[in-house]
């Protein structure tokens, strides 16, 4: 696939204490088990879940800072809720199945992470869009996206497709900036992706 | 060449690198990433200084002998395997030993890049970093180590 979308979630999900109990063992077993026995607590792969123990309570906690917002714990316990509305994708290019030219390959990351604001979609339209262009106006005839970057190298490629202001914005940008409502209420100090390109 | 960055901003400094070696100081969290792009594979070697462990072991054959490969199941996703390599970056020489940084260096393929791999690097040395350190008491002997902690760690 010459352009690849992936969705990822914006932002570590919140945990719904009241539908946390089907999740976990009974609170005389919980007391009992080392934190490491606790299924939902070892799907974790960055071990961003922890359980608590305050008194005789024991509280199950998500640590935002180690959160990769996998959603491998929402795969196996309904009470992790992420937001449906701070979702965002990556965008990959250059991946192909065929075996012309140097063959098969996945696809290298151009954006890990761009919001994905509905009904339109324009940040990613843009970007995919920007990529299409760059594409059509000097690649050669029959030349697929993958030769096309390497014909060019990495670096030109991402200078023609004007996405050097997009990464400096980034990398200007606090996390908290990721989520959906925000980004929308910043729109004027930090111009929208679109603007960017 | 060395960046002295910010965590959060080695993802697209991984993103734009071309083919070749880059150094990174992730200053927030005294992490030393080093990058080695070939156009096919990321050689990411990852060295945490605020975790020490020291060595009756020369300095020059630290990083190599103290060298622990594994793979790890379902990280960083369910079904996905990971090959990791537990070392120590020497850090001080000494005359009977040797003091290193506790480091992982993993490669991953490009289209991989999308996840937060310092995220995922720190969990794995977070919790793995218990079991390297018997590994090494009971291959080496006695293991001298030290987990620098608190506001100013």
């Amino acid at each position: 696939m010459d352009i690849v979308i992936v969705g990822q979630w914006g932002a570590p999900p919140k945990i719904r204490e009241e539908a946390l109990g089907n999740c976990l063992p009974p609170k005389r077993v919980l007391e009992k088990v080392p934190e490491g026995q606790v299924f939902i607590v070892q799907v974790c792969p960055t071990g961003a879940l922890s359980l608590r123990r305050e008194g005789d309570k024991v509280k199950l906690v998500l640590i935002p800072e180690k959160c990769i917002n996998c959603a491998r714990c929402k795969e196996n316990c309904d009470a992790f809720d992420y937001d449906p509305e701070n979702v965002g994708v990556a965008v990959l290019v250059g991946g192909k199945m065929s075996n012309t030219g140097k063959g098969p390959r996945l696809g290298r990351v151009l954006i890990p992470w761009i919001p994905a604001i509905p009904p339109r979609y324009e940040e990613i339209v843009t970007v995919v869009k920007r990529v299409v262009d760059v594409w059509r106006e000097h690649a050669q005839p029959g030349e697929r996206l993958a030769e096309f970057i390497d014909r060019m190298g990495w670096q030109r490629f991402i200078e023609m497709v004007g996405l050097s202001k997009v990464h400096a914005m980034y990398q200007r940008m606090p996390d908290y900036v990721r989520t959906y409502m925000y980004f929308r209420q910043r729109s004027e100090a930090w111009p929208r992706f679109r603007d960017g390109i | 060449m060395e960046y002295r960055i910010k965590s959060r901003e080695l993802q697209n400094f991984l993103i734009l690198q071309t083919e070749g070696v880059q150094v990174f100081f992730l200053k927030d969290l005294d992490l030393y990433v080093v990058s080695h792009f070939d156009g096919e594979l990321y050689r990411l070697g990852f060295a945490d200084l605020r975790t020490r462990v020291g060595l009756k072991m020369r300095c020059d054959r630290l990083e190599e002998e103290a060298a622990a490969a594994t793979e790890l199941k379902d990280i960083p996703w369910e079904r996905l395997r990971l090959k990791v390599v537990f070392t120590l970056y020497p850090l001080n020489c000494f005359e009977e030993g040797a003091e290193g940084a506790l480091a992982l260096k993993i490669n991953i393929e490009p289209h991989r890049l999308m996840y937060d791999w310092v995220k995922i690097a720190r969990a794995i040395l977070s919790s793995w970093s218990e079991q390297y350190v018997r590994w090494l008491r009971e291959r080496f002997g006695p293991v001298d180590a030290v987990k620098i902690v608190g506001p100013g760690a």
